[in-house]
């Protein structure tokens, strides 16, 4: 039976094994933690840096403390450095070939599934580099080189790249379709600002938010004023003005119709901003321009009084009585973006009255056989990993009519969700504080487009990536092996587990600590992916390394307190498990029977052990294994040592092979 | 013919018993059935009646599980006549505390013969007429041959069981064990007499013998081991009242194999002819063991028949009984 | 298992006479497995009863409930909750649920639905033999793996007897002598030297029920309160 969905994996548009990868960060598994995303994402750097995550928003943790620091778990893991790969293998170009427009994310991972699958691709893009709108956001936020990374490895399985190559002006839809691709996919974005009906917009210092942003990206000159009022409410409006700032520009208002409440921008560049300098005026639409000497030199604005109707539709309301003027030398609108379409003139794609292209969203369609869209060209504004989960929704559709010829769009996925936890399970948790972001001080961040989130360090990352509580990683009890002995039920230390003819464990409560699995009788348990078999293969691979020596200690350290230095031991051998909790009597006798006298188990602090209440019951049993070893090897010892505090620089600990 | 290598070793327990089978002579012991009453003078009849026919008289202990006159209070009764008893012991109703403290309790009164034997299940007391104690909780606390080595240990080294030594010396015991002498799987038969003697059983009193060939062969294969030179074999013969007792023996009682020439010969007899019929088979039974090499003496049984005991054993040409000194009911040698 | 014996329904019903409502309590275990006291048997029960009851004008009412074994109260508390409670409960597990029952229920008195017989194994599906005395310091490693306390009427640890005649007990021609099933197996595994010159000496019942109601306290296993 599948284990529920953790909410973190169930809240991601692509599925990312989040518990998976912050787990292995947690074992020191950089690199396999680093597979895992990008099984699923082929932008693992950019959304380290600017994903909405909304996996957080969904984190479990959240309603403890705070939510695990996902995002900036990726980002670390992306940031790792790695001997340099070894050259791809290219998939064989063994299907026909495929055209996509538009080199954003959603349109690059059409292209690399479907370049996977054995079609040959090529992408055309209008800019002179690809990215699509990762391009605009700004520097701070996401560097040039993370983007270019997570781009190049994209091309690098052979998809060839067209920049400066414009559908509609440089090539027509009705050349590629002449020109034998299979299937055409349109994946251009939302390429054009929105604009208001004011007079005076598009005048000097009156402009619209993407227009400015690509001067910033080209390097261009922008001119700036001294007080820049910006329209706006979103993500963009939040990254124009904080641009603004760091274009010299000294006083930045954001004024938008969304109450506070309602501001569309995410918490965090909020804050950012905020901590910037910028104003932020919420529930003002503007009213009119106030003009002095021809220029721009504020906005009148109006009350907003309402921005959704009862049934959420977008339905502004305003009491254009209640005004308020804003000087300003500056404006800029970001208001919304929309597409552009005039590439479907002349072309058999059709467009419905309102001047949008007529599709089928389900299946990606449009008026024209072979003709698809992707991103949110198709589906309106979103977030990066959304256009990433939904070019890969219309590769997979593609590529299921270019074999069957049925138009079918995947499945809707069967799997339950871990629920809540449950008020006596929750009251028993440890809260952990979340790890800060390292960040450069507030003054220091506005000299320029430098990042200013610097990012986990190795320690940090550990003990941030340890407050995972793994939800839904198990138990499973096997019913056909349970001999219903009551051990798992009575040892639980959340009470997760209830009786039924066999023993059954609730996924909400179990935190995976790895008591039962240690302690059933009949192996019949196992918790997240810790097996028995992995530990066994550990000590074996460890023994086997060391030899022709044979050590005599052994250090078993639980992932979670090796963010610290313990004495290192060259002749010891070296292991480690998820938590001490999961260390069965069976796995130190193993260590013993291969001649190991001396045991060492480093665990964290119960202040710091997420799985406090069961370290003493670990301990007991451990210790007991050992008296009963000492029946036959008189001299074995084991030793508890108390993980130190957290040191910044703690040696790498991917020596230590898994 | 006796053949036991007992020169050079000097007397275990004294008893007239172990000086008749010392000296190379052919022992005769027979067996009193005590009453199920607590009246002595039925003991002390019967011992009277046999005391010249027999070395030494072994006293049943609850034979079958039927409650009688106890073995350790009829050897008190014969022994205070003069006449040498074998105490039995069973297994199934006391614990070790209670047979140590009986054999203390025996060997004060000068006993000195004990037979170690398991004792029949408690079962067995409620057949024919009687109802008996099949409820009763059996002890076997240990087995027999366990109580042979506990009784070897008592004697040699002066200590109990559990290791406390028995105050001024063990108990001057000659230690017996029974045997059923015939063909089993993996000869399991010989292999146990083997155990026994190596407890330190000084003789054995076999169940009743009437398939002599059958005998002979397992007597050889005892042979084979030594055991006859390290213990003293009586073989047992039970005397036959009829046919139908044979034939009951044959089907019902274990260790007791009948040929059917036997039960033949018994059915082909009168019936008020029949007991003297199996006197003439008992006599002929004892004859012919006395042929077989170590086979040290006669255990003659006339169960609820003694009476027939000495027309056997003269008529077997054993009367008299060999002179020896007395047993002295003290524990000196 | 724990081989278990249905009491006979007058006995149960004598044991009754006194109370009114009445929870028959079977178990998921070795009482089901010996067809004596598992789910369809305590129901069985739960219909005849009241019926015998009736007849003899008795006002009883009569539940039944299973749970996985009686022998650890966590199964059994859950049948037990409610306000609804019982004035008796028959138990249909072996012995050892009863007593833990009657361990736990203060004011409700228990009885026992069966007779706990024996330690034993399936033979036959129907039929279950005694194998093992629970004498506490096993033998079974001098004994080829057949137990001369269990299986031999005599307890014998030097066996066979003389009771013993063509590998049947004296005592019941269809009871095996144990100790000849002892020597034929030591004879298949070609270790009959070993046999014949293994002496075992005086048992130590100390370790046996005789030594006292027993124990077994695993410190090791213990959970400590929070």
């Amino acid at each position: 039976m599948e284990r529920p969905f953790p909410p973190c994996q169930a809240a991601c548009p692509v599925r990312t094994d989040t518990r998976e990868y912050v787990n292995l960060i947690a074992w020191g598994r950089f690199e396999e933690a680093l597979q895992v995303i990008r099984k699923v994402n082929p932008f693992p750097s950019v959304c380290g840096r600017i994903c909405q995550h909304p996996c957080e928003a969904k984190c479990r943790r959240g309603a403890l403390d705070a939510a695990v620091a996902l995002k900036e778990l990726k980002r670390f893991v992306t940031e790792i450095e790695t001997a340099p790969a070894p050259a791809m293998e290219l998939v064989p170009v063994t299907r026909g070939k495929i055209a996509i427009v538009g080199a954003g994310p959603s349109g690059l991972t059409a292209a690399q599934d479907l370049r996977e699958m054995g079609y040959g691709v090529t992408v055309l893009e209008r800019l002179a580099h690809p990215g699509g709108m990762l391009n605009l956001i700004p520097k701070y936020r996401l560097p040039e080189r993370i983007l270019r990374k997570d781009v190049e490895a994209i091309l690098a399985r052979g998809i060839e790249l067209k920049c400066n190559c414009e559908i509609g002006r440089d090539v027509q839809l009705s050349d590629l379709q002449a020109d034998g691709y299979q299937a055409i996919i349109v994946c251009a974005g939302l390429s054009r600002s929105r604009g208001l009906a004011l007079p005076g917009f598009g005048a000097e210092r009156f402009v619209a938010a993407i227009p400015l942003m690509m001067d910033v990206w080209a390097g261009n000159p922008v001119p700036v004023g001294r007080k820049a009022l910006v329209i706006g409410g979103g993500n963009v409006a939040v990254d124009v003005a904080r641009t603004l700032r760091r274009l010299g520009v000294e006083q930045v208002t954001m004024a938008c119709m969304e109450s506070h409440a309602e501001i569309p921008a995410s918490e965090e560049e909020i804050a950012a901003a905020t901590e910037e300098g910028i104003g932020l005026m919420p529930s003002w639409a503007p009213k009119r321009v106030l003009k002095k000497d021809g220029h721009v030199a504020g906005l009148e604005l109006m009350r907003v009084t309402r921005v959704f109707d009862d049934k959420k539709r977008f339905s502004p309301q305003y009491d254009p009585a209640h005004v308020k003027a804003v000087a300003a030398d500056m404006v800029v609108l970001t208001i919304g973006q929309a597409g552009d379409t005039s590439w479907t003139l002349g072309s058999p794609v059709k467009l419905d009255r309102r001047g949008r292209i007529v599709a089928d969203r389900e299946l990606h369609s449009t008026s024209e056989p072979r003709v698809f869209l992707a991103g949110e060209v198709l589906n309106g504004p979103g977030s990066a990993i959304q256009a990433i989960a939904d070019g890969r929704r219309a590769a997979a559709i593609v590529d299921q009519f270019l074999r069957t010829g049925i138009m079918k769009s995947p499945p809707p996925e069967d799997r339950a969700i871990v629920g809540e936890f449950p008020k006596a399970a929750h009251d028993k948790l440890h809260r952990l504080d979340r790890m800060p972001m390292p960040q450069v001080p507030g003054p220091e961040r506005l000299a320029g487009f430098h990042e200013h989130e610097l990012g986990y360090d190795q320690a940090a990352a550990l003990t941030e990536a340890g407050r995972c509580l793994n939800c839904g990683s198990g138990p499973t009890i096997d019913e056909v092996k349970c001999a219903s002995c009551l051990a798992c039920f009575r040892l639980c230390p959340l009470d997760g587990i209830t009786i039924q003819k066999k023993m059954v464990a609730a996924p909400e409560t179990c935190q995976a600590c790895g008591l039962c699995a240690a302690e059933c009788p009949q192996g019949a348990i196992t918790v997240g992916h810790w097996t028995r078999e992995q530990f066994r293969e550990q000590i074996d691979r460890n023994l086997d390394v060391a030899r022709p020596a044979r050590p005599r200690a052994a250090v078993v350290t639980c992932a979670h307190a090796a963010t610290s230095k313990s004495e290192s031991d060259a002749a010891a051998v070296h292991l480690r498990v998820p938590c001490v909790t999961h260390l069965a009597a069976r796995d130190l006798l193993r260590l013993i029977a291969n001649g190991i006298e001396e045991i060492r188990v480093v665990l964290c602090s119960p202040a710091a052990c997420k799985h406090a209440s069961g370290q003493q019951r670990a301990k007991q049993v451990l210790t007991a294994a050992v008296q009963r070893a000492r029946a036959v090897r008189p001299k074995v010892t084991i030793e508890f040592v108390e993980a130190g505090q957290v040191l910044s620089e703690s040696p790498s600990v991917q020596g230590v092979s898994q | 013919m006796p053949s036991l290598d007992i020169a050079a070793k000097p007397l275990i327990s004294g008893s007239r018993l172990e000086r008749v089978l010392r000296s190379g002579q052919f022992a005769v012991t027979a067996e009193i059935g005590p009453p199920p009453g607590c009246d002595p003078s039925v003991v002390v009849t019967k011992g009277d009646l046999l005391r010249s026919y027999a070395d030494a008289l072994n006293i049943t202990d609850n034979q079958t599980a039927v409650v009688r006159l106890s073995s350790i209070a009829a050897a008190v009764l014969l022994i205070q006549r003069g006449i040498e008893p074998v105490m039995q012991m069973t297994c199934r109703d006391r614990n070790r505390i209670a047979i140590q403290s009986d054999v203390l309790g025996a060997a004060s009164f000068g006993i000195r013969n004990c037979l170690c034997i398991a004792g029949d299940h408690q079962s067995f007391g409620a057949a024919g007429k009687l109802k008996g104690h099949p409820g009763a909780k059996n002890v076997y606390d240990v087995d027999s041959i366990q109580l042979v080595a506990m009784l070897k240990k008592m004697r040699d080294e002066g200590l109990l069981e559990g290791g406390d030594a028995i105050e001024h010396g063990g108990p001057r015991l000659f230690i017996g064990a029974a045997w059923t002498p015939v063909k089993e799987v993996g000869d399991i038969r010989v292999l146990r007499l083997a155990k026994k003697v190596a407890a330190g059983a000084d003789f054995i009193q076999t169940q009743g013998v009437y398939d002599i060939e059958e005998f002979k062969g397992i007597m050889s294969r005892a042979r084979d081991r030594g055991l006859h030179t390290r213990t003293c074999i009586l073989a047992g013969v039970i005397v036959p009242k009829s046919a139908g007792m044979l034939r009951y023996m044959q089907s019902s009682v274990a260790g007791v194999k009948v040929p059917d020439a036997l039960i033949q010969r018994m059915a082909g007899v009168k019936k008020d002819k029949a007991r003297e019929e199996g006197k003439k088979i008992s006599v002929e039974l004892i004859q012919q063991l006395r042929e077989i090499e170590g086979v040290s003496g006669v255990h003659i049984q006339a169960i609820e028949w003694e009476e027939a005991v000495p027309d056997i054993v003269k008529a077997a040409g054993l009367f008299p009984r060999p002179e020896v000194e007395a047993a002295v009911p003290s524990r000196e040698p | 298992m724990i081989v278990v014996r249905r009491k006979p329904i007058e006995s149960i019903l004598a044991f009754l006479a006194p109370y009114r409502k009445v929870l028959l309590l079977g178990c998921g275990s070795c009482a089901a497995v010996c067809f004596a006291g598992g789910e369809k048997e305590t129901e069985e029960m739960a219909c005849l009863l009241p019926v015998m009851a009736a007849d003899k004008g008795m006002d009883l009412e009569v539940r039944a409930a299973t749970c996985q074994r009686v022998c650890d109260w966590e199964f059994v508390e859950p049948v037990l909750a409610g306000d609804d409670k019982p004035d008796a409960v028959v138990s249909f597990s072996c012995g050892a649920g009863t007593n833990l029952l009657a361990d736990h229920l203060g004011a409700i008195r228990v009885f026992p639905g069966v007779d706990t017989l024996f330690i034993g194994a399936t033979t036959e599906h129907g039929q279950w033999q005694e194998m093992c005395s629970g004498c506490g310091d096993c033998v079974l490693d001098r004994t080829f793996g057949i137990c001369p306390i269990a299986r031999c009427s005599k307890s014998i640890l030097n066996g066979p007897c003389g009771g013993s005649k063509d590998g049947k007990c004296e005592i019941n021609p269809e009871t095996d002598c144990g100790w000849i099933k002892i020597v034929e197996r030591a004879q298949a595994l070609g270790k009959l030297d070993d046999l014949a010159s293994t002496y075992i000496a005086p048992k130590n019942w100390a370790s046996s029920h005789h030594g006292g109601p027993r124990r077994v306290k695993r410190e090791d296993l213990k959970i400590a309160k929070p």
